[in-house]
């Protein structure tokens, strides 16, 4: 009876908590209707020698490696925009507490998307280059690759969560490891489930090759690898069968 | 015939065997999910070895297909799910998988068998809906809880072994998902079982 009790002791705290939605009254928003989000870079007044389309598309994996969910998030291209779009647009906010309303000495990155209906149909993301004490030029690689990757889940549609470990906590000052809680995985799933009966590639077989550069993974076989996936204990009781019986009645 | 006998010895007179012929288990598991390092569960996110709980009950069958060899489908179901702090989202997980397996029968004494196979898993969240309000940094913000019911499918494959003694079996299973991708990921299922029924 003690081994039970220890045991759920230390299984039981590891629960996971709400995520939330990134509206402030919309329980039915979806995020974005295409699972396919991407992102263009307004690099103006960005601090010299920082790579921020780099920093998105490392920021992005960890979003992109949910296996629950089909969202794909890559970036896009540059822009000259400072506005709400469609891709979503990064640019560096020289003026960040006046036109974000938020702490520039506390927040160094804010996102917002603009909803219609229940989704999204516009995201911008500003980065804090002001004279304040959050400036993104003060922060190491980690710190910025997990705020990026903070904002990155507000423009997907998420809210802020209660839950310490997760990503998406309002507080990203004491993570050393871009690495996302459960609470966070059940929120993109929310958002963008995966249903590889409906569409989405068996075992996460292509989902990431969402560039046009890049070639595609040949689609259509969900339905043959399903087939040969549940075929394969028949496959391998026949090959064994063959050779027991071979070995127990030698020709 | 030689060969035959022989094989029969070390294989076919073992008293313990693992997996039963036309027997039917029900029990219970921890099923760690998104383990691994995929997750965390700390403020400083350093990823764990350990994913995220959950408490399913266990169905088994096996079926004799060789002279060593099963097929023994499986389903687990957490009647109990997984609750988000304030239930505002509960999560179950149902997991299927239909695994071919072997008894490790090196003599009477030998009690373990091992199996791998196919499975689906099918996740589902659904929220409480209305609006919460959390901590935004220098103030409070209003955030919307989810309201929607969403199922996730994926196809999983696995590993197993179990260790048998009596009626009763524990085992653990290495659950894999995403295994083409970069979205892979491993979860545990740590079980219970007791058998109903079934020969020797």
């Amino acid at each position: 009876m003690r081994f039970i009790f220890v045991t759920l002791s230390v299984f039981l705290p590891n629960m996971a908590a709400a995520f939330t939605l990134n509206s402030s009254n919309d329980s039915l928003f979806r995020g974005w209707q295409n699972s396919e989000v991407t992102f263009n870079v307004n690099t103006a007044n960005c601090p010299t020698g920082m790579d921020i389309p780099g920093l998105i598309e490392e920021a992005v994996k960890v979003w992109n490696n949910v296996p629950t969910s089909r969202v794909k998030i890559s970036y896009n291209s540059s822009t000259s925009s400072t506005t709400f779009a469609s891709p979503t647009t990064v640019y560096c906010e020289t003026n960040f507490q006046g036109v974000t309303g938020a702490d520039q000495d506390y927040v160094p990155a804010a996102a917002a998307v603009q909803p219609s209906g229940h989704y999204a149909i516009g995201g911008l993301l500003y980065l804090n280059v002001s004279g304040g004490q959050a400036n993104i030029s003060l922060y190491d690689r980690t710190s910025l690759l997990v705020i990026i990757a903070h904002e990155v889940g507000h423009i997907l549609g998420l809210g802020h969560s209660q839950e310490p470990s997760a990503l998406m906590y309002y507080n990203a000052g004491g993570k050393q490891h871009l690495t996302l809680g459960q609470d966070d995985i059940d929120g993109v799933s929310y958002l963008y489930p995966r249903n590889e009966f409906n569409g989405d590639k068996m075992m996460g077989c292509g989902l990431l090759r969402n560039s046009s550069s890049l070639p595609r993974h040949p689609s259509g076989g969900t339905f043959a690898m399903l087939m040969l996936l549940l075929l394969l204990p028949l496959f391998v009781y026949a090959r064994l069968r063959f050779s027991v019986s071979s070995f127990i009645d030698p020709p | 015939m030689a060969r035959g006998f022989l094989f029969l010895i070390f294989f076919g007179v073992s008293v313990a065997h693992a997996f039963v012929e036309k027997s039917f288990y029900m029990g219970i598991s921890y099923y760690s999910q998104n383990a691994l390092g995929k997750t965390t569960a700390s403020a400083t996110s350093a990823p764990s070895f350990l994913g995220s709980p959950n408490y399913p009950v266990n169905l088994k069958y096996d079926w004799r297909l060789s002279l060593d060899w099963y097929l023994s489908p499986q389903l687990s179901y957490t009647p109990m799910a997984r609750s988000a702090s304030g239930d505002s989202a509960k999560v179950t997980l149902l997991y299927f998988v239909l695994p071919i397996g072997q008894n490790l029968g090196f003599g009477a004494g030998s009690h373990w068998d091992w199996s791998f196979g196919p499975g689906y898993i099918q996740s589902t969240i659904k929220g409480a809906g209305g609006t919460t309000v959390l901590s935004n940094g220098t103030g409070t913000s209003t955030f919307a809880v989810p309201g929607e019911s969403v199922t996730l499918q994926t196809i999983s494959l696995s590993g197993a072994g179990a260790y048998n003694f009596g009626k009763s079996r524990i085992g653990v299973d290495l659950i894999f998902e995403g295994l083409l991708s970069s979205k892979r990921a491993a979860s545990f299922m740590f079980s219970y079982a007791y058998r109903f029924g079934g020969g020797m």
